[in-house]
């Protein structure tokens, strides 16, 4: 899984897309796969009782799962919906690229997503861990400690070298025209606060990158370990035979059993 | 300083302090939710009561 990626996304392709995009169903689109899942996959305490998926790679990205969230043909199923419930044609294309690149961002991990669903199979490239069974703190460590957090980088840098889609010019002339929620949002506060919440997926995804990352290595001491596929020290989930390297994956020499992490 | 740079530096300051409790209350701040409503509250909250205690 990625983490900031899926906030900074939508702003590097709204630079390039520009006025054929909307970025409200832009960023939906790019947070709609994991909307729904991601609190089962980490789990949490309701009244002291845990709930959490007994296997959270399957839930979160198999079949039977909700990993059909991962695929092209969801986008494709609601962005028709979207298409269907509003004639708006620009909210279903947006969200539709949103998803995509979230689908797609996904196969960087061991277990990668089912990009053509129905068809089960996993696309994975298998460059960081995947780790979203061992909760979210620790998942947090491995990440920021692995390749993961350095393809984050890539778009913290990309996002903020656009950073002219931020400006409050480019928001008025090519943001605004093209999506009358951000007006229906100008008439009810302050032009700051309406650009503040333009920005402020870019905001959180900046800050979260920062964040973890000291939390990671300054407050805790987990390894750092950039190599392909790591890092090495946790043990990643796979998708298990089902999965499709597109390039070189940590899976290749890996001890099948699930527990002992020889590589 | 112009009106540019001073909402960079708003921008960044709130930043700053939003990191800095984020690392240490990881659990309770580092979300999209509580990130937007950090913003809101600095360029919507704040100057609404400012302009209130002026009046």
């Amino acid at each position: 899984m990625s983490w900031v990626a899926h906030d900074l996304e939508p702003y590097a392709i709204q630079r390039h897309l520009g006025k054929r995009v909307a970025i409200i169903p832009l960023l939906i689109g790019s947070y709609a796969p994991d909307l729904t899942t991601k609190w089962f996959v980490y789990g949490i305490s309701v009244f002291g009782v845990q709930v959490k998926a007994d296997d959270p790679a399957q839930f979160h990205r198999g079949w039977p799962g909700a990993g059909f969230t991962h695929s092209l043909l969801f986008g494709v199923v609601i962005a028709a919906l979207l298409l269907l419930l509003t004639h708006r044609r620009i909210w279903a294309f947006s969200f539709l690229i949103g998803q995509w690149s979230h689908a797609l961002t996904d196969t960087g991990d061991t277990v990668g997503t089912m990009l053509f669903f129905p068809w089960t199979q996993h696309f994975a490239l298998g460059a960081w861990q995947y780790a979203g069974q061992i909760g979210r703190f620790n998942d947090a460590g491995a990440y920021f400690s692995g390749p993961g957090f350095v393809w984050d980088g890539v778009w913290v840098v990309l996002a903020t070298l656009g950073w002219r889609t931020l400006t409050r010019s480019y928001f008025e002339t090519t943001v605004l025209p093209v999506d009358p929620i951000w007006s229906w949002a100008s008439a009810a506060m302050p032009a700051a606060a309406v650009i503040a919440l333009y920005r402020a997926s870019y905001f959180y995804g900046v800050c979260r990158w920062i964040t973890w990352l000291i939390w990671a290595h300054v407050l805790n001491n987990y390894q750092f370990d950039v190599s392909w596929g790591g890092p090495m020290w946790v043990t990643g989930a796979t998708a298990g035979g089902t999965t499709a390297r597109l390039g070189m994956g940590p899976m290749a020499g890996m001890c099948p059993c699930a527990g002992c992490g020889f590589r | 300083m112009t009106p540019g740079l001073r909402t960079f530096a708003v921008y960044a300051v709130t930043g700053g302090c939003y990191i800095t409790l984020s690392v240490f209350f990881p659990r309770f701040i580092l979300s999209w939710v509580e990130g937007a409503a950090v913003l809101l509250l600095v360029f919507l909250v704040i100057p609404f009561v400012f302009d209130r205690l002026r009046r």
